[in-house]
Order: C-alpha cells, then sequence, then structure tokens
C-alpha cells in the first residue's frame, strides 16, 4: 500500500471541506478498504519465466523479422524439437504454475535463449589450468609446402574439405615432407593501448542439458524395449533427418547447446551416380566457380531461410583456407590432368559477444560456418551454431606493458628448435585489437569454455618473406590466466659457451 | 519517474530493447497487483500481466514520455488486456468498469481459497458506480495520482477527484450497514 492515509484525507477535504466533520465515520471506512487489498504479489517462477519470454522476445524485436537462432531452429526444423520444448515446458513447469493463456507463449520460448548474466567478481574462480593453444601454430612452412595450410581463419573441419586434402593430386601420401626447424621471434615497436585494472570474462552457460526422457515417452513406443523402464533417463541431443532433395541432416545437442547442419548424403545428386557420365556431370568445372561475393550471398540467403539470427556475428568472410583450387606439381602447364577443385567454399561468420569478436587461442576469428556447395550453388554443411547464453564476471586486469612485450618475446620460443644451425627468423607484430579468446578448462568432468579478453597482435612482416600459418599472437589480459601462461614449460635453450662432457665426442 | 528509469526509456527507444529489463523488474509486482485485483485468479493475472508486458516491450518505441508517465502508460496497457480479456468471446459481454459485478459464478470454485473476505469485498464495492470504484482503486490501493489516473481513465483530475469524493461520501451515507460488513465480514 503506497498511499498514506493522511494524505487521502487531506485530498478529500481539500475538495470537501464538510467532510471533514465526519472524520470519525470516514476513518474506518477508509483504512479498512485500505487494508483490505486482496493483491498478492506475483510468485518469482512467474517473474521469472515472463523475463525469460521477454528478453526472448527483445531478440527477436531487435533483429526483426530475423528470431533468435535457436527459436527459429525450433520452428524450422520440425515439430518434432517444438513438442519436444512444450514437453520440456509441462515437465518443467512448477507445481502451482499456471497452464492458462500463456501456454502458448511457453511453447515458443527457445531453450537457450541468448543472454548474458551478470556475476559477482571472480566468480568462476582462478583462471586456471586452461588448455593451452595447440602446438604448431607457431610453426612456418616455407611458401611452396604451405599450399593448402591456410593462414586464414581456423574453422572446424567439414567433409568436403576433407576430401578435397586427401584428393589433392599435389601430395603424395608416401611422401614425408621436411620439417625445417626455425625460431621465431616476435616483436612489437609500437605502443599498447591502455590498459585496465579488470576485465570481464565470459562463461558460457551450459546449465540447460537435457530434459527427461518422461516427456516424450508417451509420444511413441520402440515396441523392443520399454525406454521408461530406465530410471533416470534424459534426453540430451536430438538427430533430424529431411528426406528430401537436398535435404539435411540436423545434429541439436542440448548437452552443450549447439546444433550442426549437414548434407542429407543421399538425398543429393552425387550420392546417386552409378557411372562416370554421373561423375562427371557432378565434377566441378572451373565455370561453375562462384566468386566470394556470390557464395556469401548464398550463405546469407540460407541464413535467412532458416532464421538463423546472424545479428551477434560481424560481416561474413570467405575462408582462404577454403581456396577452391589445388595446384598439381609444376604448376598448372605441367599438370598432365586437370588441377583439382574443391566443390566448396567456407563463409564464416565471426561470433560477437558483448559486441566484440571471439577468437580462438591461435588468434583465429570463431564463428558460424557454412560450406558452399559450388556446383549446386546450396549450403552443404553449416557448422559452430551455439547457444549465446554467458555468465559474465570481473577479474584482475593485466596493467603491466612489459609483462605484455615479454610474454610477446617468449611466444616464438616453444616450437622452435635449438643449435647453432637452426635459423633466426624475427616476425614484426602490428597494432593490437582487443578480442574475446576462447580458453577450455576442464572442471568436474565437463569442459568449461571461458572468453577471455586479449590483445591480438597481428603479423604484419616475417624475415625472408616466409608464410606463416600464425596470423596474429595472442595475449590474454586476465592475469591469472597471463601468469599460468607464462608459467607454460619451453625447451631449455642450448648454452653452446657450455663444453660436452669429457666422454661425449663432438661430431 | 527515476532518472534510471528514465535512461532505461531512452535506451529502449533508442533501439536498445535489453533495457527494458530493468523497466520489467521495477513495475512486474504493481502491474500483477492491478490485474490481480480486478480478476482475482491468479493464472487469468498472470496470463494478462503476460500480455500485458508484451505488448509494452513491442510498442515501447511508440511512449511518449511527454504524455505521462511509463508506470500510467502500463496501466493503460493493463487495462485494454483486461477489457479484451472480459470482452473475449468466451466470456459474456462486459465493460471494465462492471467487472466488480459480475456474479461469483465467474470465478473458479478452485479460487475459494482467495478467502471470504475478498469475495464480501467484491461484493462491497458493487455498491459504488462502476468508475467510482475504479477510481478509488487506483488511488487508494494502487497509490496512483490523479494526474496518472486521469491518463489512464480519460478523465480530467478534477472530475476523478470529485468521483472520489463522491464515492467516499456515498459509502459513509451507507453506514452503519457498510461499515459494519467491512468490519465484521466473516459475520455477515
Amino acid at each position: 500500500m503506497t498511499l498514506n492515509l493522511a494524505t487521502f484525507l487531506a485530498e478529500l477535504y481539500e475538495l470537501d471541506p464538510t467532510l471533514k466533520t465526519h472524520e470519525a465515520e470516514l476513518l474506518p471506512i477508509i483504512e479498512t478498504l485500505m487494508k483490505s487489498d486482496p493483491a498478492v504479489s506475483p510468485d518469482q517462477t512467474f517473474i521469472n519465466m515472463l523475463r525469460v519470454q521477454l528478453r526472448e522476445r527483445s531478440v527477436s524485436l531487435s533483429h526483426s523479422p530475423s528470431m533468435s537462432l535457436f527459436q527459429k531452429l525450433v520452428y524450422a526444423f520440425g515439430g518434432a524439437i517444438t513438442a519436444a520444448v512444450v514437453a520440456l515446458v509441462i515437465v518443467f513447469r512448477p507445481v502451482g504454475q499456471p497452464s492458462g493463456l500463456n501456454n502458448h507463449q511457453e511453447s515458443r520460448k527457445p531453450l537457450f535463449p541468448p543472454m548474458i548474466e551478470e556475476e559477482g567478481k571472480k566468480a568462476f574462480g582462478p583462471l586456471t589450468n586452461v588448455q593451452p593453444a595447440t602446438p604448431g601454430h607457431e610453426v612456418a612452412l616455407e611458401r611452396t609446402q604451405s599450399v593448402g595450410a591456410g593462414g586464414g581463419m581456423q574453422t572446424a573441419p567439414s567433409p568436403s574439405s576433407n576430401r578435397a586434402a586427401v584428393g589433392a593430386p599435389s601430395m603424395d601420401a608416401k611422401m614425408i615432407a621436411p620439417y625445417p626447424l626455425t625460431n621465431y621471434t616476435y616483436v612489437y615497436n609500437g605502443t599498447l593501448p591502455a590498459l585496465s585494472e579488470s576485465v570481464s570474462v565470459f562463461k558460457r552457460d551450459t546449465s540447460m542439458t537435457s530434459f527427461p526422457f518422461n516427456a516424450l515417452a508417451g509420444s511413441f513406443s520402440l515396441g523392443s524395449v520399454n525406454l521408461s523402464s530406465f530410471k533416470g533417463l534424459n534426453v540430451d541431443s536430438m538427430n533430424f533427418t529431411q528426406n528430401v532433395p537436398f535435404g539435411y541432416q540436423i545434429y541439436v545437442s542440448l548437452r552443450d547447446g549447439s546444433v550442426g547442419i549437414n548434407q542429407f548424403w543421399e538425398q543429393w545428386p552425387q550420392s546417386k551416380c552409378q557411372t562416370d557420365a554421373c561423375f562427371e556431370s557432378e565434377r566441378l568445372k572451373s565455370g561453375d566457380v562462384l566468386s566470394d561475393d556470390a557464395v556469401i550471398a548464398i550463405a546469407k540467403t540460407f541464413a535467412k531461410d532458416h532464421g538463423i539470427d546472424l545479428s551477434r556475428y560481424g560481416d561474413p568472410l570467405v575462408d582462404s583456407s577454403s581456396t577452391n583450387m589445388v595446384l598439381p606439381m609444376g604448376g598448372m602447364e605441367a599438370a598432365s590432368m586437370p588441377a583439382f577443385l574443391s566443390d566448396s567454399k567456407r563463409v564464416v561468420f565471426p561470433q560477437l559477444v558483448d559486441g566484440k569478436p571471439t577468437y580462438d587461442q591461435s588468434g583465429m576469428q570463431t564463428g558460424i560456418s557454412m560450406n558452399v556447395n559450388l556446383k549446386h550453388k546450396r549450403v552443404s554443411d553449416v557448422w559452430g551454431l551455439s547457444m549465446q547464453t554467458y555468465k559474465k564476471s570481473s577479474y584482475t586486469g593485466v596493467t603491466d606493458p612489459a609483462r605484455i612485450t615479454k610474454f610477446i618475446s617468449q611466444v616464438g620460443s616453444m616450437y622452435g628448435g635449438d643449435g647453432a644451425d637452426v635459423p633466426n627468423v624475427t616476425i614484426t607484430l602490428g597494432e593490437p585489437t582487443m578480442g574475446l579468446v576462447t580458453y577450455y578448462r576442464y572442471v568436474k568432468n565437463t569442459n568449461e569454455e571461458l572468453l577471455v579478453p586479449s590483445l591480438l597482435f597481428p603479423v604484419e612482416k616475417a624475415e625472408g618473406d616466409q608464410a606463416l600459418y600464425r596470423t596474429r599472437v595472442v595475449v590474454p589480459l586476465a592475469q591469472d590466466l597471463l601468469d599460468e601462461q607464462f608459467a607454460q614449460p619451453v625447451p631449455m635453450p642450448l648454452d653452446t659457451s657450455v663444453s660436452p662432457p669429457p666422454n661425449v665426442k663432438a661430431e | 519517474m527515476d532518472s534510471s528509469e528514465h535512461a532505461h526509456l531512452d535506451a529502449c527507444q533508442a533501439g536498445d530493447i535489453s533495457h527494458f529489463d530493468a523497466l520489467y523488474t521495477a513495475h512486474i509486482d504493481s502491474v500483477y497487483r492491478f490485474l490481480y485485483r480486478r480478476t482475482l485468479v491468479k493464472e487469468v493475472a498472470e496470463d494478462l500481466t503476460s500480455i500485458t508486458f508484451m505488448k509494452a516491450l513491442e510498442s515501447i518505441r511508440s511512449f511518449n514520455p511527454s504524455k505521462g508517465e511509463f508506470r500510467s502508460w502500463l496501466y493503460r496497457i493493463a487495462r485494454n488486456a483486461l477489457i479484451d480479456h472480459y470482452r473475449s468471446p468466451a466470456r459474456k459481454t462486459v465493460s471494465i468498469e462492471n467487472v466488480w459485478d459480475l456474479s461469483s459464478n465467474d470465478f473458479p470454485q478452485d479460487d475459494a481459497s482467495r478467502s471470504l473476505e475478498s469475495a464480501k469485498l467484491h461484493q462491497a464495492l458493487q455498491s459504488l458506480k462502476p468508475l467510482q470504484r475504479e477510481v478509488l482503486m487506483l488511488r487508494l490501493w494502487e497509490g496512483l495520482s490523479y494526474k496518472e489516473i486521469s491518463r489512464i481513465t480519460k478523465k480530467s483530475e478534477g472530475s476523478l477527484k470529485v468521483l472520489v469524493s463522491r464515492a467516499v461520501s456515498d459509502l459513509r451515507t451507507q453506514m452503519p450497514a457498510f461499515l459494519l460488513f467491512l468490519l465484521f465480514p466473516r459475520f455477515l
């Protein structure tokens, strides 16, 4: 009750002073009326549920007509998921929860509403035990050996790109390429941006992992076994097949909130070929190769058609590592057979979290990848679709520029060689940008994904004009993490000033 | 309206509707109570609260701060949702002012736990004219200012004040029966 009794009476008397003479009669009436307010507060479960619905609606309104990625997938790929979602809502309806008018709204609630929830300081514990970057990113290859090695963004392997690598005529499977050892020294001569005393770290929220099988049990029976008899059975993934020409297989993992879309091989033309003529007709010709713009347009159309919300992703890029042509040994002119043409190009939509781009530990941008089949001008595979529900917590930031430059100087030491014969190459880094870099750590039998603010230094120039895998050097700005990265073991440098022991004969 | 609410509204109207969350937090309780008082059914109040906030979110850009408080704009939406609810084909046609004139059969039996007092209070307020009752509730229970009530009911502030004054006078003249009821509802 927000109104004061005296205030209310004063208002009355101001309007009709004669009422004051009846105050003794009025007081109990008004007082009792005020106390008789039948209203009760809404229960917390309802408040939370409506909040989720509003957030989901906010997302779809922000990027209308697109809806959230998972909501659209729920719609686009069938009633089964919808049924599961409805079942999920029913299963998790708390006791006493209404089953009235807002049921239809609940059935639309996405499983993974994109959101960022603020947590307290250091809410994810010490940022330690993270898995280090995959070794080898520092290794540079000679340009002639770098065909297909890329240098573009790192993405998950795709079926077609794998086939391209296996079938490339430029490689002999029996040949083992020489591995030239090189010492790399990374240097940055510019000034560093202002460093903050605290940084925001994000953790992917995977708390919504499964729902009880009983939610679906009534809708079908296997006949051969009663699945309901397995107590505690949960549904944590779903697989769907679109059994129509150019159909797809869709895998939904509730456990990690991800969706994978792949061509349903049986329904794509190449699978039906039984003759050379058919294979030949399906083979990509040089004239079939599409421009990057055309490939991006196809990917965008696919996203639009299937409601994949790209609002939290940056401008699409064509992954240069998915280059569609592999030259035979000796170049095109020397070829006795046609050059191999990859049948697809990969388009990547870089992910943005809290407005910042995300990267893997090698500095490659991460996001949604789409393989575009060049022959049929269709998207064949999509990966990197994952829920964007994060928790956010502040951590102590790195403020000492000297630590950053020292870290950079150590980056190349881990995988280089030693000895007098090993050449040294200096790599100059450009002005850094800020981004969120993905780190994984294994906690309580699960992999946790952390996004840590980091400086990303682009590789600008390498001595000798060498081609490099590495395109960026990553320096985490969370103090815990940088401390741990410093603590990574590095090879003991060979001290050439020390003579070999007397019993060892130098060669 | 405090400055933080202003800031959230500005952000929403500029297109960043993630700020709606803060507005929701600030007003969910009062909107729900407003609707509960007029339906006395928890499930219906929840449904109408959902509708109110969804509509507010969808049309937040049309909110004009120069025409009144955000709260009274929300109440206006809630009131319209209530009218739609009572005018739905599943219900008999009735105006919002007459909600309290509905027979007790309009409320589900399983809501008997809302207590005898609520039902009798409902009955007692029926003695007032519909608009008197509405304005009295908005002023006494919602704590809205006459300016805000004016925006919701589209009546002038002066006429609303007169309305309330007369409502109180009417209640007084109906004494002692009314007072007796209010003081000892369980025995009537």
